[in-house]
């Protein structure tokens, strides 16, 4: 499956909807640029959905962690939510899992941003 | 009761050279800082590897019985120093394990370094080694496969010996947006397992061989790769 990206509103807080695999080429290109753009046009705070991601490699992983330092200088934040099976897996062993604030679900990880988790 | 410690004074243990009757500590040759309780902790821990040292253990060997401090606080802030010093994590060790409430355990594989210069070793091999022969010269040029024995399907490889001591810092700091800033920039590369490697050199125990990637998303590059990390070689 090639990658599909979506973007939608929950208050100030931009969250993006992530299908298919994020690899080396096309899509983990896509990816990249994508969220390159986000933190240039709309710096604020990011939330992104993996629930849907199959597949993600190194390049995915520098996509990620390369938008949050780039929103945290900015003055807004990068977080995560729903990685499962070998996403997960992969967010642990490069330890992103940690770095980046990682939630279970929209839901908790939306009341972050809210300061009530 | 613990024995004394083993007559013959200098050991190994990873890329550690420790001489117990000098009290020097050498990581790939070059003298690290390490003296008083630190030291005398390492060393308490390296006289019977693998097994239990207990806090009341290392009071009465290292603090005489008259003496009125706070314990608690000097042995916590020893065994702080002397992880800092070997790169070991609290969180993810890999030489010094705390059993809560109970004391320290050194877990990983140590060698006597006997005067011909030969080694024996003094511990049981970690499970996750057991089988594992050090690498070996004339496996240059022989091909293996990536492997992971806690059964994860990813391993990260560090392309120089510069990286692999960066990542030994970030374990040690617990720095994990470190680790994946190395990952993102591709000096940590995230290799599947089953990935086949060429060998290129194994001459450093410490580092693991240094290989070819043959396959996947970093297919050419050069990379270290821990012995641990790689199957069939014998």
């Amino acid at each position: 499956m090639d990658l599909q990206i979506s973007l939608r509103k929950s208050g100030n807080v931009t969250i993006v909807d992530v299908r298919g695999r994020i690899t080396s080429g096309p899509t983990g290109d896509a990816f990249s640029a994508e969220l390159r753009r986000l933190a240039e046009s709309t710096p604020g705070d990011v939330l992104i959905n993996l629930a849907e991601v199959t597949q993600m490699d190194s390049s995915g992983i520098g996509a990620l962690v390369q938008s949050y330092v780039m929103l945290t200088r900015s003055g807004g934040s990068l977080k995560l939510f729903n990685p499962a099976g070998k996403v997960l897996e992969v967010l642990e062993v490069t330890r992103v899992n940690t770095a980046l604030a990682t939630y279970a679900d929209e839901v908790s990880a939306l009341a972050s941003f809210r300061g009530t988790t | 009761m613990r024995d004394e410690p083993l007559p013959d004074s200098q050991l190994r243990f990873d890329a550690y050279h420790v001489d117990l009757r000098t009290g020097e500590v050498r990581k790939h040759g070059r003298r690290i800082r390490l003296a008083g309780r630190p030291f005398q902790i390492l060393a308490l821990l390296l006289e019977q590897p693998g097994e239990l040292l207990t806090r009341k253990e290392l009071q009465a060997r290292l603090w005489p019985a008259d003496t009125f401090v706070d314990f608690e606080h000097g042995v916590n802030t020893a065994v702080q120093t002397l992880r800092r010093a070997l790169c070991d994590s609290h969180k993810r060790p890999r030489f010094i394990e705390t059993l809560p409430r109970r004391g320290y355990r050194f877990i990983a594989a140590v060698e006597k370094i006997q005067s011909r210069g030969a080694t024996m070793p003094v511990s049981p091999i970690p499970h996750d080694r057991q089988g594992d022969a050090a690498p070996r010269p004339d496996w240059v040029g022989r091909v293996a496969a990536i492997r992971d024995n806690a059964g994860r399907n990813y391993v990260l490889l560090p392309i120089t010996e510069e990286v692999h001591d960066e990542v030994c810092g970030c374990e040690a700091a617990q720095d994990d947006l470190g680790i994946s800033l190395l990952v993102a920039a591709e000096k940590l590369l995230l290799v599947d397992c089953g990935t086949k490697v060429r060998i290129l050199d194994a001459t450093n125990p410490a580092l693991g061989c240094k290989v070819r990637i043959l396959g996947g998303q970093f297919v050419g590059e050069r990379a270290f790769a821990p012995r641990a990390y790689l199957a069939g070689l014998s």
